[in-house]
């Protein structure tokens, strides 16, 4: 028998990741008694970098030097955007908005006036990216400048090798050296949290700065991957500054991903400030509209929870967040089953070339909105009056292609719920 | 300077066949080299079932190959068998099927002297949990799978040890005539680009699907036809044994188990070239259609990869492709007005060896050569290269690893790093260059759920470390391999596997950005 | 002849009480090895002899009726040893007015006897109805040859008096030897009475005359009263003889009487003789083992135990520590036997004496179950120390290396499990070893090898160089159709259950049930091996 409870709330907000917090973040600062469901583990997958847009055109095959210019064309050639749906001026709002809301909890991001940075990734490739946690910006400017480069990584950590990095951007002409350090107690295999563990550990630091110092002369910057500290990690970095005298960045890669993980750990602490409930592994599973209200049951495996909520925020994903199903035949939603654009048969869904510069069809696929984005039902009305759709689930909107996720998700999340607010309280946010 | 390498017999093709005969007639104390234009097994020895037949499917259409199956069977169990897994085979009628094949099959079978038992339906469906409620009549045979790359790589590995050598990557560009023989083969390596030669006293042509442009560049015409077949991969081995449709050869009738996995096929589609063949989403679809009548899991479970393989036919004006015999085409070039050149084609797997022996036949007779096969006999030595592109079967030996200082590079299919190194020493020595992607080739290295997305960046890394890779060519190479692994994937992501192909695009697109012209 | 058999008897019988005595000193040991010493000293205690041999406080505690049954017996056949069968040494040295047939004591006697008879019933019945307790076969009989020995004993006796009181011969021969009537009538009219009043059968026939009654009566009174009271009141010796009054005169001529008392004599000593290598043993052993600690739970609050070989022959099979176990519902499920504590003493008696009859893996799964709760302590009608035994033991069987099913697959590698299981478990136990989430594709196929679930575990954090494999690479050996492998490995043994990696799958992979899952399995597997596989080491004496 499963446990049963009751809430009631302003705004639910149906999933946990990026755009789920950005929204029930939102929502919580404006007072909304807000209850969120989901897993947010998915931001263990997440790079922890902010992007607004990377690339533009698509086909362009390069990096966006200045995500405005492109915004600019692409609100011109794609109506349907979620970012034609906004403004610059909006996004960047967001983006500020959720600058300040992770710096309370101790996470500091910063932006290159307006300019995308060019962040170095374990690949040993650029990726640009708009708003890059500090812990990160004194590698952004490897690429232009000429400065002396080592790169640390640690045996175990298999997905990491500073060797191939030094290989890949070599060619580049950069000056690079590398050091492997050896962990005694490490025998095959070091996790990622594991090692950020250890820097939670003085001693360790002090170890480390002892291996680095005999390349202190013949080098600027220290690059480790991005696994310094579990929470703390800008003041894990400038210990190891003070103790090597030399300035240190990460460097993101595979996942689980320490940036991701702060991340969840900083919105989380937020949002239980907030008093933001979340229903941890909670799954919708059935809902009703009535006296413009939702009822919706979300359950886990032992616990059924009635919520009763005047706004819903559909922040539940594509693929990986289950907020869409891809069926041998047909892409469904998978929480109030709206109508997804997508393409008219899987022979279409994808290019047989993985890299293809276009991008996949597929990747288009999503909920298409009106412009408060609240998901349209066939008659391209709103399917609801206080259902909005945020974040990767919304169609014509190929964020891995465009490097867009992260600015997609906040702004989107943003108005979503500045446009709830308004319409709940009658009183403009933006006054 | 023209570089020649000079050499008793030079095999074109390092497909199982081409293998075969290296083996076959290093045995017969030939010396032979053998060329293939990219690795082993890259054709339709790579691309089919990895099923030995037990002659029970041509029963109907063609007795002589179910003969010959059945022979080759107990005669390939018995000398590679470390390469076999007897796992045994059902034929299984379901609600619907042609009853009069259904009656007539006992009858062929005991004509051709196959071996079979007729099975109670409720026994059947407890031997074997996931067969349909819906089929009406089975059949037990001998049926067995085999790992075609470790079939080939041990058999050229044997070759080698008697003084046969290989050469990876080595493209046959042309040939140069003389008094009605072949005198030189011109050879590109397709690696360096470097062009070099190779004299031999015969020449075999053994490049299954492509040997009519081989025997074209020795102005010989014949007529091949392509007819492809896909398969699909599951994540899970689904059945203990093999799970034929007792039916007229149709799509998507045969499912083989192999190691950890089990293999769903196939079609067959009449193709222009046999080259660029990749499963499309019609075909996946059709194959699941047929796949789930016999079991009904295999339209929910997971599939992680699609491949498809070429069936040269040599075209005697049939419509049907799966109605051309099955049996092999050997041409002795002789009556062309090439008395040097022997091409093999045709044929399958389950009859490699057959094929190969009655190659080397006519190329002891042109060598003057009184030599009996003795593939037949001798059993073909295990080596340690070779053990690792077993599906699953090697798991145990990795989880249990002494070592502790050997990590898992690829975790869905369990392979140790030192596995990787033994790998690359051999293709070293084979004088072959290890990339991600002739890695793959020898082992279970992205043939798992994550077909590539975790494991290809820890070897990058391992191989960085290794002094294996410099500059910016592991880019390159990442973006070869997951093309290459997103071949198969792409007609077959949806529930599970979209998921996984979306994460893989989040970190190889969305962060490291391998979509994007080099920076 | 007879005093020479009872001498011998009683030689055999006290030597076989040395003899026995000897023995669990020599086993001592068996009980003490290593830091695990209990006191093998045993004192007779004199207490534990008046409360719980003689008043049985215990066995009233734990079950009125059987109380009743077994106090009577005893009692009963106490009386009929020292009244009856010393009655030489005791009864007529204490009694002036003794008489063997003079009232009360025939009465006494056969009431004794009734009692005895009643009790050894009871018994009997008890056992053949409480089969759940006694399905062990090594105890289905114990005790019976016992039972059956008092029974024919007692049965003897009263069929002996039976055939004495028809017996002519034996009337004859106290005529003899207590009167002067020689012939006549007189001899006739006694005869006459005794036929009529006592049921002697005479050979020859008997006009009864009411006068020849009043005359014999009257002789009777002179020549027999005074030692021989009324034959009813032997009640049931009388009702016999009336039984078998049809058939008196073949009897009487073939002196059935005589026989009857060889039998019962033989029988007496029969019973001296195996009274220290039967159940009856237990009268002299409840006092050694009823210490005075012994009688009440307190004994753990000081933490000290008092076992000694001797107390296990105390045990009477009686059964109780097995009903009120609180582990009795895992009997129920698993079948084990070892798991009831009346069971598992005698598997510890067998191990002592002959440790290949014991299934040691079985005796450890069955004392593994066991909650320390004291129950078959405090229940013990014997006062044996049940408890500190189970402690004793399991401490024993793991030094002689019969660990836990935990223990027995971390000390191999998953080299050696892969291979053991592989040979131990044919493919039909494997069947029955399916399960529910690591049989179904679906409960890990969703994996999309994040290695999440391996980062936020706190074993593999802590213990990574021990850890042979982590939760993925569990989820991975699924996959790969390697599940036998996945349930010898560490991480499934080491796995604390905090449901870290559950909670944290983004692809919501039950994990944690599964690993749970599968050290059950594992556990099974890990029987079944043990159940093929010989014990390794011997119980070093």
């Amino acid at each position: 028998m499963k446990d049963k409870q009751t809430i009631s709330c302003d705004l639910l907000i149906i999933g946990a990741g990026f755009a789920g917090m950005v929204a029930a973040a939102r929502a919580s600062s404006l007072g909304l008694k807000t209850v969120q469901v989901g897993n947010s583990s998915t931001l263990f997958l997440v790079s922890g970098l902010f992007d607004l847009l990377g690339v533009y055109p698509i086909t362009s095959g390069q990096s966006l030097h200045s995500p405005a210019t492109g915004l600019e064309r692409l609100r011109i050639d794609n109506s349907r955007h979620p970012y034609s749906k906004t403004g610059y001026i909006k996004i960047l709002e967001s983006l500020n908005f959720l600058k300040f809301f992770l710096a309370a909890a101790g996470l500091d991001y910063q932006s290159n006036n307006n300019e995308n940075y060019l962040v170095l990734t374990a690949a040993g490739t650029f990726k640009p990216s708009f708003m890059v946690p500090k812990t990160f910006i004194k590698g952004c400017g490897i690429k232009q400048g000429s400065k002396r480069l080592l790169l640390i990584d640690f045996n175990g950590l298999r997905e990491f090798s500073a060797k191939q990095i030094a290989n890949v951007i070599q060619d580049a002409g950069s000056d690079v050296s590398v050091l492997t350090i050896e962990i005694p107690a490490v025998s095959s295999t070091l996790n990622p949290i594991q090692l950020a563990n250890l820097f939670e550990d003085i001693q360790f630091l002090k170890f480390l700065s002892k291996k680095i110092s005999p390349f202190s002369k013949k080098t600027d910057l220290v690059g480790f991957p991005a696994v310094c500290g579990l929470n703390k990690s800008l003041e894990t970095i400038g210990k190891l500054e003070e103790m090597t005298g030399l300035d240190c960045f990460e460097i993101p890669g595979m996942p689980p991903s320490l940036p991701g993980l702060r991340l969840k750990n900083a919105f989380e602490k937020q949002l239980s400030q907030n008093n933001v409930i979340f229903l941890n592994n909670s799954k919708i599973e059935s809902h009703e509209f009535k006296n413009h209200q939702f009822i919706l049951n979300a359950a886990t495996q032992n616990m059924n929870t009635q919520i009763t909520t005047k706004g819903v925020i559909l922040a539940s994903g594509r693929f990986p967040g289950c907020g869409l199903h891809a069926k041998r035949e047909l892409i469904t939603e998978t929480v109030f089953n709206l109508p997804v654009f997508q393409p008219e048969t899987r022979n279409k869904w994808y290019h047989l070339n993985f890299f293809n510069p276009e991008g996949h069809a597929i990747n288009q696929a999503g909920l298409e909105t009106d412009d408060a984005f609240r998901p349209v039902a066939q008659n391209n009305a709103p399917a609801f009056k206080t259902l909005y759709a945020v974040g990767s689930i919304l169609a014509h909107n190929d964020w891995v292609r465009l490097k867009s996720g992260s600015g997609v998700s906040c702004v989107t999340a943003y108005s979503a719920v500045n446009d709830f607010y308004n319409s709940v309280s009658g009183r403009d946010t933006n006054v | 300077m023209k570089k020649i390498i000079e050499t008793q017999v030079l095999i074109i093709g390092g497909g199982a066949t081409g293998t075969g005969i290296a083996r076959d007639l290093s045995l017969r104390g030939l010396n032979v080299i053998l060329i293939e234009k990219q690795d082993l097994n890259a054709g339709a020895s790579g691309g089919n079932h990895g099923l030995l037949h037990s002659g029970a499917r041509y029963v109907c259409s063609d007795h002589e190959a179910a003969v010959e199956c059945n022979n080759e069977l107990n005669i390939i169990k018995r000398t590679a068998g470390h390469c076999v897994e007897e796992t045994g085979g059902f034929f299984v009628a379901v609600c619907g099927d042609d009853e009069k094949y259904i009656a007539d099959f006992p009858g062929m079978c005991r004509a051709a002297g196959i071996p079979f038992k007729s099975v109670d339906v409720t026994d059947a469906r407890q031997m074997e949990r996931s067969l349909s409620e819906k089929i009406i009549a089975v059949y037990e045979v001998n049926d067995a799978s085999i790992n075609p790359f470790k079939l080939s790589i041990e058999n050229m590995n044997d070759a080698v040890s008697m003084g046969g050598q290989y050469f990876s990557y080595c493209m046959l560009q042309a040939v140069e005539m003389e008094n009605k023989k072949v005198c030189y083969a011109k050879i590109q390596n397709r690696i360096s680009n470097e062009i070099f030669y190779i004299k031999a006293d015969t020449y075999v042509n053994a490049s299954g699907a492509w040997a009519g442009r081989i025997a074209e560049l020795a102005g010989i015409p014949i007529n091949m036809v392509f007819s492809k077949g896909s398969l699909l991969v599951t994540s899970k081995r689904i059945t203990k044994r093999v799970i034929n449709r007792l039916r007229k050869a149709a799509d998507g009738d045969i499912l083989v188990p192999g190691g950890a996995v089990s293999i769903l096929g196939t079609t067959s589609v009449r193709v222009d070239s046999p080259d660029n063949i990749f499963p499309t989403v019609d075909e996946v679809d059709r194959i699941i259609t047929e796949g789930e009548k016999m079991i009904p899991l295999l339209k929910t479970c997971r599939y992680v990869r699609a491949y498809s393989g070429v069936r040269p036919l040599v075209s005697k004006g049939n419509n049907d492709d799966r109605e051309v015999s099955r049996g092999f085409t050997l041409i002795d070039h002789e009556k062309d007005g090439v008395d040097n050149l022997v091409t093999i084609t045709g044929g399958k797997l389950s009859t490699y060896r057959l094929m190969a022996e009655k190659t080397s036949d006519i190329i002891c007779k042109k060598h003057g050569i009184i030599s009996k096969c003795q593939t037949k006999h001798i059993v073909l030595p295990s080596t340690k290269s070779g053990e690792w592109s077993e599906p699953g079967l090697h798991i145990t030996e990795s989880v249990t690893r002494e070592s502790r200082h050997d990590p898992i590079l690829c975790e869905c299919e369990i392979v140790p790093a030192t596995a990787i190194d033994t790998i690359i020493r051999s293709i070293k020595n084979n004088k072959g260059k290890p990339d991600l992607t002739s890695i793959a080739l020898r082992s279970r290295v992205g043939k798992g759920p994550c077909q590539g997305s975790f494991c290809s960046t820890r070897i990058l890394s391992h191989m960085y470390n290794t002094g294996e890779l410099t500059h910016a060519a592991g880019i390159n190479d990442l973006r070869k391999f997951l093309n290459e692994r997103w071949k198969g994937e792409q007609s077959l992501l949806w529930d599970q596997a979209i998921v996984q192909s979306s994460l893989k695009e989040m970190i190889h697109c969305g962060l490291f950005g391998l979509e994007l012209e080099t920076q | 002849m007879f005093e020479s058999a009872l001498c011998i008897s009683l030689i055999i019988s006290i030597s076989g009480v040395i003899f026995q005595l000897h023995r669990f000193r020599r086993n001592r040991q068996f009980l003490t090895w290593g830091k695990c010493g209990y006191h093998t000293n045993f004192f007779f205690h004199i207490k534990g002899f008046i409360l719980n041999t003689f008043l049985q406080i215990k066995l009233f505690k734990a079950g009125k009726i059987r109380w009743s049954f077994h106090f009577l017996l005893f009692l009963s056949f106490l009386y009929l040893v020292i009244i009856h069968a010393l009655h030489d040494v005791t009864a007529s040295v204490w009694f002036n007015s003794y008489g063997p047939m003079v009232d009360p004591y025939p009465f006494l006697r056969n009431l004794a006897g009734l009692l005895a008879l009643t009790g050894c019933i009871g018994f009997l019945i008890r056992k053949r109805f409480n089969h759940m307790i006694f399905q062990d076969k090594r105890i289905k009989y114990k005790g019976i040859f016992s039972i059956l020995l008092i029974l024919m004993i007692v049965g003897s006796g009263f069929l002996l008096e039976a055939s004495k009181i028809i017996s002519e011969p034996v009337f004859m021969e106290m005529v003899d030897m207590y009167s002067d009537l020689n012939k006549g009538t007189e001899l006739l009219d006694l005869k006459l009475f005794w036929k009529e009043n006592f049921n002697v059968v005479f050979a020859q026939t008997i006009e009864a005359t009411r006068e020849g009654l009043e005359k014999g009566r009257r002789l009777n009174e002179n020549y027999c009263l005074y030692c021989h009271s009324n034959i009813r009141s032997a009640f049931l010796s009388s009702t016999l003889a009336k039984i078998i009054h049809f058939a008196g005169n073949r009897l009487n001529r073939y002196r059935i009487d005589i026989w009857f008392y060889n039998i019962h004599y033989m029988l007496c000593l029969l019973l001296l003789i195996c009274f220290p290598f039967s159940r009856l043993f237990h009268v002299l052993l409840i006092p050694f083992a009823s210490s005075r600690q012994n009688l009440t739970k307190d004994t753990f609050r000081e933490n000290k135990a008092f076992i000694n070989i001797a107390f296990l022959h105390a045990c009477t099979n009686c059964g109780y520590c097995s009903q009120v176990c609180s582990v009795y519902p895992n009997f129920q499920i698993t079948g084990n036997q070892d798991v009831l504590p009346h069971s598992k003493i005698e598997s510890v008696k067998t191990m002592i004496e002959n440790p290949g009859a014991v299934n040691h893996w079985h005796l450890h799964a069955g004392n593994d179950e066991c909650t320390m709760c004291g129950n078959c302590t405090e229940i013990c009608p014997s006062g044996i120390d049940l408890q500190s035994l189970w402690s004793v033991l399991d401490k024993k069987l793991v030094f002689m290396g019969y660990g836990d099913n935990n223990r027995f697959i971390k000390d191999m590698s998953l080299k050696e499990w892969a291979k053991k299981e592989d040979v131990s478990i044919g493919l039909s136990h494997r069947d029955a070893l399916t399960s529910n989430l690591s049989d179904m594709a679906d409960a890990f196929e969703n994996c999309i090898q994040c290695t999440i679930c391996t980062n936020v575990c706190p074993i593999v954090d802590y213990d990574s160089n021990q850890n042979d494999i982590t939760p993925h690479q569990v989820m991975n050996l699924l996959r790969l159709g390697k599940k036998h492998l996945a349930t010898g490995t560490r991480m499934v043994w080491t796995c604390l259950t905090c449901y870290a990696c559950q909670e944290h799958c983004p692809q919501e992979i039950r994990v944690t049930d599964i690993l749970i899952e599968l050290r059950n399995t594992g556990s099974v597997s890990a029987d079944l091996i043990k159940q093929v596989s010989r014990p390794i080491r011997r119980i070093n004496r």
